[in-house]
């Protein structure tokens, strides 16, 4: 059983914090507003999420809202896989 | 009228009750921009000297344009810096323009320390203005420096275009006149201020008391989509990597906003992209694109957008009072279709590098800008842009030193060598590519980027990397650096 939480946070703390420092990173870390990903790395984190987590993320669903920290990534996945 | 300053203080009374710019927090008018302005221009009047230089470090937001132009207002140059920037970056800039203030958000931890360690006060913009004030009674000089832009260098230093008053009154004027500006105009800007691109945009605006709208940043495009639609303005600019995100990611297509106009700069964006990106557009909507240099200001050329499809792939027209010439290696003026290098001349031509003689001789020649482009005009006198001259690499908006990279990662003591160049990429142009001789292993890769991420902007951090025994070299020693970019297969 994948634990999304853990999953995302090891995926952002290794691959674009580049670090091992859980306290780097908190869950309602803002990526945008602390620089942590750019437009290349929000396309890459939606690639992860379909492939990982079978989520289609639709064109309009690519906000802050769903995809901006640990927290809206994890409510937004929960959100698409209860609609499922 | 010989500033910026001037015409928007005069606009400022032309049009009071009018919006200048709106954020995310807030919306300001004319007037009360220009209070802002002066008490700001005061303040700094009375604890820095004229013609000392003050370092913003502030994002897209009301607060960036009362930065900007309280500096004018109080003589002094502004030097604006990505508010995103590592605090190495920072630093950079800092013991380069030895500023007298900084003006920041002092929750810029990065920024703060930075100020501290070279014993800068630092202005924080968020209370700039709780400060009683007398009238600065400053105006700026037409021919003085307004503006320190920093760019990569090849050298790997940061290299700072200074622009004078006069640079960027005859660059906005040049814009204001070929995108036929008016008051009626309205722009959502997803470009930072701090580049040039950005900064046209918002002083081309602000010249005729159009409407500024800040956008929301371009990691969630279907956001500024959705915001083009809502704000219903008249205008948005952006690179071509903006173009992209908003017509591959976004349903621009389905429902076009009514825009008047849309500009591209920043680099060349590919035919296909622009025949799709025109095509998900509304009808009236007219194209621009354009090419241009922050050593030119911003603007050389834009191609009206009636010739857009028969000129496809062109960068257009020198803008007014731009002359444009093609140079051979031996300086020789060059003929209709042939190559070379993309000479410029007007006012809008920086009047150097900051403290950087041997740069600026080497770049402005007798009067022309030596662009590092190579090019050549058609018969009808359009610029079609062929490379550059320089190693330098264009990744989205970005250009991006190899060597400031090389430098930094070299440092390490696993590496014995490094070569860093762009290699194509479908979205951002090119994106960096590091290329390793040393102990070769996944932690000592991951050590690298992690210092990469550490000192460096996101957008010069290595998308690939790849370990190699040696590195492609020419009986000489110097690096092939063209082998290495058509060969890179490793992504980390």
């Amino acid at each position: 059983m994948i634990d999304p939480r853990k999953t995302l946070r090891t995926l952002i703390l290794e691959d674009y914090l580049f670090t091992d420092d859980e306290s780097a990173l908190t869950d309602d870390m803002s990526f945008l507003r602390e620089g942590i990903l750019d437009s290349m790395g929000i396309l890459e984190i939606i690639l992860f999420l379909e492939e990982r987590f079978q989520v289609h993320v639709a064109e309009d669903e690519m906000v802050p809202q769903n995809l901006d920290s640990i927290n809206n990534l994890l409510g937004y996945i929960q959100r698409k896989q209860k609609a499922a | 009228m010989r500033t910026l300053l001037e015409k928007l203080n005069l606009v400022a009374r032309q049009y009071p009750e009018r919006v200048a710019v709106v954020d995310a927090d807030q919306s300001i008018t004319y007037e009360e921009l220009a209070g802002e302005i002066r008490e700001l221009g005061a303040t700094l009047a009375a604890r820095c000297p004229v013609g000392s230089t003050a370092v913003l470090v502030i994002e897209n937001s009301i607060r960036y344009v009362v930065a900007l132009y309280g500096c004018w207002s109080a003589g002094l140059i502004a030097v604006p810096t990505d508010a995103h920037s590592r605090e190495r970056e920072i630093e950079q800039v800092v013991s380069h323009a030895r500023p007298a203030l900084m003006i920041a958000s002092t929750r810029k931890k990065s920024a703060v320390a930075v100020a501290e360690r070279f014993a800068i006060p630092v202005l924080d913009i968020e209370r700039a203005f709780d400060t009683p004030t007398v009238d600065a009674g400053c105006e700026p000089r037409s021919h003085e420096d307004a503006l320190i832009i920093y760019t990569s260098g090849t050298s790997g230093d940061p290299k700072g275009v200074v622009l004078t008053h006069s640079n960027l009154l005859a660059n906005t004027e040049s814009i204001v006149d070929y995108l036929e500006l008016t008051h009626e105009d309205s722009i959502l800007v997803v470009l930072p201020f701090h580049y040039s691109y950005g900064n046209s945009v918002l002083n081309t605006h602000l010249f005729v008391g159009g409407k500024v709208v800040v956008g929301p940043s371009m990691m969630y495009p279907q956001a500024v989509t959705d915001e083009l639609r809502r704000q219903r303005v008249t205008g948005f600019s952006g690179v071509p990597t903006t173009m992209a995100l908003l017509v591959d990611r976004t349903d621009l297509g389905t429902d076009p906003p009514p825009l008047r106009y849309v500009t591209q700069a920043g680099g060349g964006m590919d035919k296909d992209l622009t025949l799709r990106l025109k095509a998900a557009m509304a009808a009236p909507t007219r194209l621009f694109v354009m090419y241009g240099q922050t050593e030119a200001t911003a603007r050389l050329t834009w191609l009206p957008p009636d010739r857009l499809d028969e000129k496809l792939g062109s960068a257009g027209i020198p803008i007014p009072g731009v002359t444009l010439r093609i140079a051979g290696k031996d300086g020789r003026q060059l003929g209709e279709g042939q190559v070379g290098e993309v000479l410029a001349l007007g006012d809008n031509i920086m009047s150097g590098y900051w403290c950087n003689p041997e740069a600026t001789a080497a770049t402005v020649i007798d009067g022309w800008l030596h662009t590092g482009d190579l090019g050549y005009l058609d018969a009808d006198g359009y610029l079609f842009i062929r490379g550059r001259a320089s190693e330098m690499i264009k990744t989205g908006a970005y250009r991006v030193s190899p060597k400031e990279i090389e430098e930094l990662v070299a440092g390490l003591e696993f590496i014995d060598e490094v070569a860093v160049c762009g290699v194509p990429d479908p979205l951002l142009g090119q994106v960096v590519a590091a290329f390793l001789v040393g102990e070769e292993s996944p932690a000592n890769a991951r050590k690298v980027l992690s210092l990469c991420r550490q000192s460096l902007s996101l957008h010069k951090v290595p998308r690939y990397i790849e370990w190699r025994d040696r590195l492609p070299k020419t009986a000489s020693g110097k690096l092939k650096k063209h082998m290495l970019a058509a060969s890179r297969e490793l992504r980390v």
